[in-house]
């Protein structure tokens, strides 16, 4: 029943459509898009540029969409409405906990359907695998990052109660954020390591193809050496998932206590 | 057992008391009115009955459910809303019915049904935000009908509504009460409410203060206006009249509730004073009269609070 009821009221919201439209005809872009001269890489070389736009793009348009598609229920009243017509306030909650795993879904679903299309056409395989574990990790990173974000508007959503005010926090947290951090970076290591902490550099962090494919951070790090920078270090990526993870879990958690607290 | 019951509803917002220890009790079948000025706490007192405002303190049951989950059920069997209609401006008024009916685990048969009483059949695939304010109102009693409830909740449902738009509520209202449903409707339109509750409460500034039948907050006594030329005499003299229960001005004039109907005695009685009445004529005291004098400022607040007796006697 949460189910039928979000899916009813996201089908025929233009912005829902609007959205995730923009994001597909990016992800077409990026994957058809003609130009290079180079072959298209085959399976499984293809997943990383296939992955790649759907990370770096994907979950600031489902935050952007989790925030239009939750937000708006407050000015409406129909949060309000949907209780009194017989859902409990955590219903209400756990609905849109449903949506965003409907959204993460579906983004993640379109990414790699459409990048696989781009990719069918290429020359044949090259023999091995079809996915290779590093594959898989970045596809994870998708998901992890499209759920990092998708939560954040949730919890923006739940606690800013208008769609504007919400996603102008969204984004206006994600510049401060970097900054701060720019500003005050290389001042001391204990705030260095904070900084890579924070939500936005750790979304940052996960979205890079340096994290999951040795060979590209091999490549970086030469490019940088030749520049005379520091190569990059990455930690493991399990570290940086737990802290993902315990983000996520705290914007579900502030949701839910303002969901449960406050009068709708 | 009641269907609805409230001990000592309490709602503090940060700047106002809304609703000040508030205990009612609705019985199966009343239509029940639930008055006041506005800003008085109806809204608020609705909004904790509905599980949307949580109380600041204070108990009440639904049905005899008191316990949230029990609550959860009990609200099963209600069909309310609140202020403005609260709907999906980007939906049509169907699949806004389609959404509560989900909700309430409704087929679609009785969607129908519910947009055919409220006369919006044509209209039902027009978005909500195109509607006028009168067919809000009415998508919204539309939506609370769709659960067949036992106990409707209207938070001033003649809002916005032309006169025939009232009928048409006040029609669907009387065919709701004659079927054994209970309502509680919360309104100022006060000729509204005496045309149709059985039942009223009126509260000011967070509290109640009369309850019962429409007859006994109206009162059963007979109400006089006099006019004289000399107004200040006029009022010594009424004041000092035996039958008189009380004087006050209203209506150009003088109001006097009296304890018998002979206006003639009256009539002879302010002669003998010496007094001549321009005007003398009998009127029914209506609930606006209860009303006024149970929330209007200054005056007897103290005596009146909590008792049907400040303005009876
Ligand atoms: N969410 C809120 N936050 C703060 N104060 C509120 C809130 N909702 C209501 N109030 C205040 O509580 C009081 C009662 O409001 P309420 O809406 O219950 O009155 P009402 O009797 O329904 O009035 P009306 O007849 O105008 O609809 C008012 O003083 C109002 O300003
Ligand atoms: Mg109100």
């Amino acid at each position: 029943m949460l189910a039928r009821i979000e899916v009813l009221k996201a089908v025929k919201r233009p912005a829902f459509w609007v959205t995730t439209g923009v994001f597909v005809a990016f992800c077409t872009l990026a994957n058809f898009a003609p130009g290079s001269n180079a072959p298209r890489p085959t399976f499984p070389a293809a997943w990383q540029g296939i992955i790649e736009p759907a990370i770096n793009l994907g979950p600031i348009f489902l935050a952007a969409l989790m925030i239009l598609l939750f937000a708006p229920e407050f000015r409406w009243r129909t949060a309000r409405q949907n209780v009194i017509d017989g859902l409990s306030k955590e219903q209400f909650y756990w609905s849109k906990v449903l949506l965003l795993a409907a959204l993460v879904a579906l983004f993640f679903a379109v990414s790699v359907l459409i990048g696989t299309l781009g990719a069918i056409g290429s020359e044949g395989g090259s023999g091995g695998a079809f996915v290779e574990p590093t594959d898989l990790n970045y596809m994870l990173g998708l998901v992890v990052a499209l759920l990092l974000w998708g939560t954040a508007g949730l919890m923006i959503s739940a606690l800013v109660r208008a769609a504007g005010a919400g996603l102008g926090l969204l984004f206006l947290y994600f510049i401060c954020e970097q900054v701060v951090s720019g500003l005050l970076s290389s001042r001391s290591r204990v705030l260095d390591v904070i900084f890579d902490y924070l939500p936005a550099a750790l979304f940052q962090t996960i979205t890079d193809a340096e994290l999951y494919y040795p060979v590209v951070l091999a490549r970086t790090n030469m490019a940088r050496a030749e520049r005379g920078q520091d190569p990059l270090v990455y930690q493991d990526l399990w570290i940086l998932l737990v802290a993902v993870a315990a983000y996520m879990v705290v914007f579900l958690v502030l949701a839910y206590a303002s969901m449960r607290r406050r009068d709708l | 057992m009641p269907v609805i019951e409230t001990t000592d509803l309490t709602k503090r917002f940060p700047a106002v008391l809304a609703v000040d220890r508030v205990s009612l009790t609705v019985e199966q079948g009343q239509i029940f009115g639930f008055l006041g000025p506005n800003g008085s706490g109806k809204t608020t007192t609705i909004g904790m009955l509905m599980g949307i405002i949580t109380p600041t303190a204070g108990r009440f049951r639904l049905f005899g459910a008191g316990a949230p989950r029990e609550l959860l059920a009990a609200r099963a069997r209600v069909g309310a809303t609140l202020e403005t209609p609260n709907f999906y401006p980007y939906l049509s008024g169907r699949d806004n019915l389609r959404i509560a009916a989900a909700i309430k685990g409704i087929g679609k048969a009785r969607i129908e049904e519910c947009l055919e009483i409220v006369g919006l059949r044509g209209r039902g695939r027009h978005r909500f935000r195109t509607y006028s304010l009168g067919m809000k109102q009415r998508l919204a009693l539309a939506a609370t009908m769709l659960n067949d409830p036992e106990l409707i909740v209207l938070d001033e449902p003649a809002n916005g509504l032309d006169p025939k738009g009232m009928k048409e509520v006040r029609d669907i209202i009387r065919i709701l009460a004659d079927r054994g449903k209970t309502i509680f409707l919360s309104s100022h339109l006060l000729w509204e409410v005496e045309r149709m509750c059985t039942h009223v409460s009126i509260v000011r500034k967070g509290r109640v203060v009369g309850t019962g039948t429409v007859a006994e907050i109206v009162g059963g006594e007979i109400t006089a206006v006099v006019r004289a030329e000399d107004g200040e005499a006029l009022r010594t003299a009424l004041e000092a009249y035996p039958e008189a229960a009380s004087v006050r001005a209203g209506d150009g004039g003088l109001v006097v509730a009296l304890a018998s109907d002979d206006l003639a005695a009256l009539n002879r009685y302010l002669a003998g004073q010496g007094i001549h009445v321009s005007h003398l004529a009998r009127r029914h005291r209506s609930l606006e009269d209860a009303f006024m004098d149970l929330t209007g400022d200054g005056e007897g607040e103290g005596e009146v609070q909590g008792s049907m007796t400040g303005f009876a006697s």
